[in-house]
């Protein structure tokens, strides 16, 4: 079968005539004739060359071709079976079928001491936001920063996540709440959870009375640890 | 067979048996011989190409695979090598007249001798105007009756690209022997008693 279409392709290039004259042409040619000294000439011409062998050595090409398609192989291996580390949680990413869906983290105040306690940081005062400040009161005491904490708030940087939130007891105040509230959203912002940053300050908004409140309330927290310092000052 | 003996001539060659690469030049350098004076028609210089062949193979005897014969490999050496010093001296070769005027001393009769060196002259001629890629073709085809596959590993085609070449190296070569032989040389495959 093969050979017929061989014979096939070349058919219509056959012409007997054309070989016919060029065997003609080259006939009985002595040029062409074996030359029993050739072979020596030849070999005499190879050693007079100074020509040697070029080692074949290891054959690199098809080595590096096994080496990259097990490479691939290996590759699509791991992505095919989530192995690797990297997951995309961005909130706007489509979710697969069988992942849950996104809730809102809830908010967290990870490691903040009680405001109660005696041990008031000092820590300096960072600008407040302008719906904080009202005109003709004053800004709430440098020493006090419990608007001002997002250096003492610990979140995951490592996922976009934030510890749940310190359960509110009775010691707390709204306000307390509230501002917890504030920082820690601005915590989710900085971290890049823009939808947990959201959440947080809307809780915190609802939760806040007033900005008057607010500013009432964190004076009243001061003056309650001015009187402690009072107290251990004359017991001592 | 051939194929396995030089298979193992080639493996002791490559292992540094100089006997047996010897023994790969008596094998194939008629071939290569044959094929160099008929792309440049001029045996010193079909002997100097055949010898740098072999000096090539010998450096490259490393990398020479017997699958299933290196005389391919060697022809298309040969046949780059050739077509370089072709296009050194330029597009015209010399025709060996001496080597032409010895042939056919059994010819029947002086007149028949000259009409028959003429002929073949100016066949020879026709040859050396064409492209020397389209001279090979044409000489392996219908001379040395090569397949298609074997003539385009020596140019370094496609099968296609050869079957090309042949095709239009034949049309061209016949159209050049009719202007010079002023003979109408018909175009298809007929028979003149002779076999192919």
């Amino acid at each position: 079968m093969l050979n017929k279409q061989i014979d096939e392709s070349t058919h219509d290039l056959r012409d007997p005539m054309l070989s016919a004259l060029l065997r003609e042409a080259f006939a009985d040619d002595p040029a062409l004739a074996d030359a029993p000294g050739r072979t020596d000439r030849i070999m005499r011409s190879v050693l007079a060359s100074g020509v040697r062998p070029v080692r074949s050595g290891f054959r690199w090409a098809p080595f590096a071709w096994a080496t990259g398609a097990v490479a691939m192989a290996a590759a699509v291996v791991v992505v095919v079976l989530g192995l690797t580390p990297f997951t995309i949680n961005h909130p706007a990413a489509p979710l697969s079928a069988n992942a849950t869906p996104h809730t809102h983290s809830p908010i967290v105040v990870a490691n903040t001491p009680p405001i109660t306690s005696s041990t008031i940081p000092n820590v300096e005062e960072k600008p407040q936001p302008s719906w904080m400040r009202q005109p003709g009161t004053s800004v709430a005491s440098p020493s006090y920063n419990a608007v001002t904490q997002p250096q003492r708030l610990e979140h995951n940087t490592a996922s976009t996540r934030v510890r749940p939130p310190a359960p509110v007891t009775a010691e707390n105040s709204t306000t307390v709440v509230a501002a917890s509230l504030y920082e820690a959203g601005r915590a989710a912002d900085a971290a890049g959870d823009h939808e947990t940053a959201y959440n947080a300050y809307q809780a915190s908004y609802t939760v806040s009375p007033t900005p008057d409140a607010l500013l009432a309330s964190s004076q009243a927290l001061e003056d309650m640890s001015q009187q402690e310092l009072a107290l251990d000052a004359s017991s001592s | 067979m051939l194929g396995s003996e030089e298979a193992r001539l080639l493996a002791r060659a490559q292992r540094g048996d100089m006997l047996a690469f010897e023994s790969l030049v008596q094998m194939h350098q008629q071939r290569v011989f044959t094929h160099c004076y008929r792309l440049v028609n001029n045996s010193a210089e079909a002997e100097d190409i055949s010898a740098e062949t072999f000096v090539r193979a010998f450096q490259h005897l490393g990398s020479l695979r017997a699958n299933p014969s290196i005389v391919h490999w060697l022809l298309r050496v040969a046949n780059n090598l050739g077509i370089s010093m072709l296009r050194k001296r330029g597009t015209r070769p010399t025709v060996e007249l001496d080597a032409v005027e010895e042939m056919r001393d059994g010819a029947a009769t002086p007149e028949d001798q000259v009409v028959e060196r003429q002929r073949r002259e100016v066949v020879r001629h026709c040859l050396d105007q064409l492209a020397p890629k389209e001279r090979v073709a044409v000489l392996m085809f219908y001379l040395e009756e090569r397949s298609l596959e074997e003539i385009a590993h020596v140019l370094e085609c496609g099968v296609a690209g050869a079957k090309s070449r042949v095709h239009r190296a034949r049309h061209r070569l016949k159209a050049l022997v009719m202007a010079e032989l002023g003979e109408d040389i018909p175009l298809g495959a007929e028979e003149r008693g002779e076999r192919c």
